[in-house]
């Protein structure tokens, strides 16, 4: 049996504790992944599948680590955008799960005050249901796995279950994508996801220079600022590396 | 036959059995919560003593180059047999990896020297009469042996080596956890270095930029020249700048007076 093939039928073993239609079409999709293209490609695939089997409009998986964030893999637009709203805002679901290790359920982020800033850019961007599901390896969390719905409304239990194995397979899966972490390399998505933020947290260092605070208290600053200017955080920071710009709240 | 116990008076354990099951239930209740590997191995080697009556008890460990590595002794005595034995890869425990079943050499000073021409002169030499191991495996793969040595000739019976067995599996699952717990952290903690060497190192570029005056490009220039310069890694003097170890303006020059750089 091949490496590839061997690791499917790990998986799949895995799924079976838990038996239901979602889990068998889980299944369905790891038999369905070519053997032969990179795990780059085994990720996106089973992330596209799994949004639709879970009826959701999308599935993004996070690495973070700190205050670093970055998007493995997104299966949709609505996807992407859910990442970067958070990653910008510095707050969401994904980041409450990373943090807490447990699942974070927001059934109607219009209605909900919970994230003052991701809340309300989240639903103007179409998402208004989100559900957050932490990427455990043993005690260890890696980041985590969202999923999106552009209607609101809560998550049954049972398809609950059947997310939580849905991102017991997307750490296996991961795990394939990190395989070159000993030598200091990151997955390609990552680096572009980390090379995306690049200015912000240039941004955040000059910021933190010029008024004397931690880079930490540098990003929030920027981030408060692009909050008061209705400006994007990206925005905000290619401004104060480039044109080295003021801000004029300090 | 209702109410009739079939087994009579055998249904009551012995206090032997009742020890062998407080044993057992104190491997196992290790394995719940955290536990120190070493202080495990060595109650696993104080309880073959104990209760198997071996003089001393000792695990030995294949390391994936093939390699014999001593993990544990239950005294240095048999500790000074045992590294012989991984020097030599002669003995009862490189029998029971390599032939995967139990070794077994009740009389040493006869038997035993001929089999093991430089292993059994020293066990001799250290007191020991009689020696035996058991492979630890976990499916295929072979992972080291448990070693059991007795000072009087014929000490451990064939089924005093099945609770040894049985004692080496229970030790197999707990190295296998330990390596496990090892590795997802080795993974997590690889993780978090590549995720937050990135983004130090722009945090740096804004901070130099701002202090020396120059495009987030010249100070990234100048961060690159002063690792290579100090032979220091780039990430380390971009943490440094970010925790204010090191001030930008300490880059241009040397920074072997800078209060912390780290190398």
């Amino acid at each position: 049996m091949t490496r590839g093939g061997a690791r499917r039928e790990g998986l799949a073993r895995a799924n079976q504790r838990h038996d239901s239609a979602a889990t068998r079409a889980f299944g369905d999709l790891l038999d369905g992944l070519n053997v032969a293209a990179p795990p780059e490609e085994h990720l996106h695939e089973f992330a596209a599948g799994a949004a639709g089997v879970l009826s959701t409009d999308g599935l993004a998986v996070s690495v973070m680590a700190g205050t670093s964030r970055s998007t493995l893999v997104a299966s949709s637009r609505s996807a992407t955008a859910l990442d970067e709203i958070q990653f910008g805002h510095n707050e969401g679901p994904c980041i409450d799960a990373f943090e807490t290790g447990r699942v974070v359920i927001a059934p109607d982020l219009g209605a909900s005050t919970r994230w003052p800033a991701f809340g309300p850019a989240a639903a103007a961007a179409g998402i208004n249901a989100v559900f957050a599901f932490p990427l455990r390896l043993g005690s260890e969390t890696l980041g985590a796995m969202d999923l999106c719905r552009e209607r609101a409304g809560p998550m049954r239990y049972a398809d609950r279950i059947d997310a939580e194995v849905a991102a017991g397979i997307v750490v296996q899966l991961m795990l394939a994508l990190l395989r070159d972490l000993r030598s200091g390399e990151l997955p390609s998505p990552v680096e572009d996801s980390l090379d995306r933020q690049r200015v912000v947290h240039q941004a955040s260092g000059i910021v933190a220079e010029r008024y004397g605070i931690s880079v930490d208290e540098g990003a929030a600053l920027l981030r408060a600022h692009a909050w008061s200017e209705d400006q994007s955080l990206s925005a905000v920071a290619t401004d104060v590396v480039r044109q080295r710009r003021e801000l004029p709240d300090r | 036959m209702i109410g009739e116990p079939t087994t009579g008076v055998e249904s009551v354990p012995t206090d032997r059995e009742l020890q062998l099951a407080d044993v057992f239930v104190e491997l196992t209740a290790v394995l719940t919560g955290d536990y120190d590997i070493h202080a495990y191995t060595y109650r696993l080697s104080r309880i073959c003593v104990e209760f198997l009556r071996a003089t001393a008890a000792g695990i030995i460990l294949q390391k994936t180059t093939g390699d014999l590595q001593l993990l544990v002794s239950s005294s240095d005595r048999m500790r000074l047999v045992e590294l012989t034995e991984c020097q030599t890869s002669e003995g009862p425990c490189y029998e029971a990896l390599s032939e995967d079943r139990p070794a077994a050499e009740p009389e040493l000073e006869s038997a035993g020297v001929e089999r093991w021409p430089t292993f059994a002169p020293r066990a001799l030499e250290a007191g020991f009469r009689s020696v035996y191991a058991v492979p630890m495996r976990l499916r295929e793969k072979r992972i080291g042996a448990l070693n059991l040595f007795s000072d009087q000739t014929d000490a451990l019976d064939a089924r005093t080596l099945r609770l040894a067995q049985a004692l080496a599996d229970m030790t197999t699952i707990a190295l296998t956890k330990q390596q496990m717990i090892e590795d997802q952290s080795e993974l997590s903690r690889q993780l978090q270095a590549a995720l937050t060497s990135r983004i130090a190192i722009e945090q740096a570029k804004g901070m130099i930029a701002e202090d020396l005056d120059v495009d987030v490009e010249e100070a990234f220039a100048v961060l690159r020249r002063a690792s290579r310069s100090n032979n220091v890694r780039l990430i380390d003097l971009a943490q440094a700048v970010v925790d204010r170890a090191l001030s930008p303006a300490a880059l241009g020059g040397t920074l072997h007076s800078s209060p912390d750089h780290r190398s």
